[in-house]
């Protein structure tokens, strides 16, 4: 176990900025789930802290140690690849091994390793089987038990489920969590899928273009994201132009309701985000606008509604015992505390609700 | 029956064709252990004598006449491989791994003795290397123009069809040296092409007229070269054993590399013996 850092890290690729001044701390024997859509400088990120790429600027410190300067394979660093990389011509356990290989260690200490850590994803019926035989979720776990014996501090895994197929990700989701939470190494999980980070990550690193744009619990971020990009990113939003007031208490103006905010918040206009879960629908008289049903997706756990009020849409979390018939006026209440005031910058109006 | 006639007549002429193509070596094959005493299969001049009808007599005058140039064929050829290997792979490694400006060209280039005929690359040899003329590895020179182009066509054209990149990357994070990335991952992954190019670099050795031909001195004579003067100059029974041996030698490499080269291989194989059919 141990800590990582990464100061100031920098990356250009040609005139292109991949990775911007990233710092961060990664604590010790926790999982951190960086996240970002594509071209956010998270697998770049990643690469200069494995050593595969080196930076044009910054640091990666392994327990206060500045390691910047060693080649990948002599930092200690433990990594799966999205393709998982597995060694056609060797088999199960002789992938495994490598690591041990490479670094001399005599065959029986080798294969004792090899099958602890083949024991540990489970996968140590298969210990002499090739390869190139197995699911791609076995692949996966021989990719994990390989970087992980030859015990390096830090643990690297870019995109590991992204090869796999949707139905299967959920269960190899749960399986990784529950592993990774008995091995209790410092780990970096790259992923684009922001349900997975959260589920995976005891913290979120949030990147947009090549910078952090907020770091915190998955709670946090979800429930507070630092700006509008990060509250789109994370999941559904309502992101709409308001105008707060100065008066006591604080008043938001919506262009369809007013509410009352518990927070403190600056006068002026302002941008709002309301996640579909935090709407309401209320049958008695708390509703606080009313608006018409323009779609409904059935998503199992919950219906989705379009809502129209006026000219605004909106996404809107409902039981999916409900039936809405097309059009249907409802009464619709806003949770004051969960919703999020953003200073008006200059950030251009994403122009999506829904995702 | 009706649509069936042109299948038939597609069987019976490929049926044709096989014969056409086939016949001319069942004759010598025939006519290397056929027990004849001068003008071949059909010769009326049987001699059926205390030996019987089947004899190895042929083969054994060829073995002692011609066992020198056998001998320098082979050593020619297992060099040829060798030599392939040692320089081929790596140099195929660096031209796709680490590309730079102007890689692809030499990639390139590298081909062109291919697509020159065997004789005009003899020639510059002969003119280019005049002192050395005569010297039996001025010959190996030449087959090695003609092989090392194929050995570097395989082994890049199979790096390029699978990551080894990725792969060495991944050996890296586990703490592999670059001398340990290169015989622990890169080579076994590239045996199957290895071993193809391998076959090939025999076989193309193995057969090579051209430079052999020209380039040859009664010291170095390669076996090709020889069986060419066992026709000019010896009996039909003779050449047609030297042309059985020299099948012999070349049928095994030559089985197995349409084995080995039925896959991904077999097409980018067959453009490049298109290529040096077209140019020798």
């Amino acid at each position: 176990m141990a800590t990582l850092e990464v100061r100031g890290l920098k990356k250009l690729f040609g005139a292109q900025t991949a990775v911007d001044d990233i710092s961060h701390l990664f604590a010790d024997g926790e999982i951190t789930a960086v996240v970002g859509p594509s071209g956010s400088g998270k697998t770049t990120t990643l690469w200069m802290i494995a050593g595969l790429t080196a930076p044009d600027a910054g640091a990666v410190l392994i327990d206060g140690i500045d390691v910047t300067s060693r080649r990948a394979e002599q930092r200690e660093i433990g990594m799966v690849f999205q393709s998982y990389a597995l060694f056609p011509h060797l088999s199960v356990r002789e992938n495994v091994e490598f690591g041990l290989r490479v670094r001399g260690l005599e065959k029986g200490a080798r294969r004792s390793r090899a099958l602890e850590a083949l024991q540990l994803v489970r996968m140590d019926a298969f210990a002499d089987r090739r390869v190139t035989s197995l699911s791609g979720g076995e692949q996966q776990r021989v990719a994990l038990a390989r970087a992980l014996a030859f015990r390096p501090r830090v643990l690297l895994m870019d995109e590991p489920l992204s090869a796999l197929d949707a139905r299967l990700r959920e269960d190899v989701r749960l399986e990784l969590a529950q592993l990774l939470s008995t091995v209790k190494i410092t780990t970096v999980y790259v992923t684009h899928d922001q349900t997975e980070a959260m589920a995976l990550g005891a913290r979120l690193l949030v990147l947009e273009s090549g910078r952090v744009a907020q770091a915190g619990s998955p709670a946090e971020v979800y429930r507070r994201p630092a700006t509008p990009f990060v509250a789109d990113f994370l999941g559904a939003a309502n992101l709409l132009e308001g105008v707060c007031g100065s008066g006591e208490p604080r008043l938001l103006t919506l262009p369809f309701a007013e509410l009352e905010l518990p927070r403190d918040t600056a006068p002026g206009p302002c941008r709002v985000m309301i996640r579909p879960e935090d709407l309401v629908l209320t049958t008695n008289g708390s509703a606080q606008f009313h608006a018409n049903v323009v779609s409904s997706l059935f998503l199992g756990r919950q219906l989705r509604l379009v809502l129209e009020v006026g000219e605004q849409r909106l996404v809107m979390d409902a039981s999916p015992d409900t039936v809405f018939y097309p059009r249907a006026e409802i009464g619709v209440r806003i949770r004051p505390d969960r919703v999020v005031v953003f200073p008006a910058g200059p950030q251009p109006n994403p122009g999506r609700m829904n995702r | 029956m009706r649509e069936r006639l042109p299948v038939i007549g597609a069987y019976v002429l490929t049926g044709l064709l096989l014969i056409f193509i086939l016949a001319p070596v069942a004759v010598v094959v025939l006519g290397s252990v056929l027990n004849t005493r001068w003008l071949g299969v059909s010769s009326e001049q049987w001699v059926p004598g205390a030996e019987g009808l089947v004899t190895f007599r042929w083969f054994g005058y060829v073995l002692a006449t011609y066992g020198r140039m056998i001998l320098f064929s082979l050593k020619l050829a297992v060099l040829s491989v060798v030599i392939c290997i040692v320089v081929g792979v790596p140099a195929a490694y660096a031209l796709v791994q680490h590309p730079f400006p102007g890689s692809r060209f030499v990639e390139e280039l590298v081909l062109v003795p291919l697509s020159l005929p065997g004789i005009t690359l003899s020639i510059a040899l002969i003119q280019a290397y005049a002192v050395w003329r005569g010297r039996w590895w001025l010959v190996l020179c030449g087959h090695l123009l003609y092989t090392i182009p194929f050995m570097v066509r395989v082994t890049s054209g199979a790096l390029r069809s699978f990551d080894v990149a990725e792969l060495e990357r991944a050996a890296q994070t586990l703490g592999a040296r670059f001398s340990q990335r290169f015989f622990l991952v890169v080579l076994p992954s590239l045996r199957h092409a290895i071993l193809v190019g391998s076959l090939l670099v025999f076989a193309i050795s193995w057969g090579e007229f051209n430079v052999s031909y020209l380039l040859n001195t009664p010291l170095n004579q390669t076996y090709p070269a020889a069986l060419y003067a066992t026709f000019t100059f010896n009996s039909f029974q003779v050449s047609s054993a030297a042309t059985t041996l020299f099948l012999l030698g070349v049928l095994p490499v030559l089985l197995l590399l349409q084995r080995l080269g039925g896959g991904e291989l077999g097409g980018e194989l067959g453009g490049e013996l298109v290529r040096i059919e077209q140019g020798a």
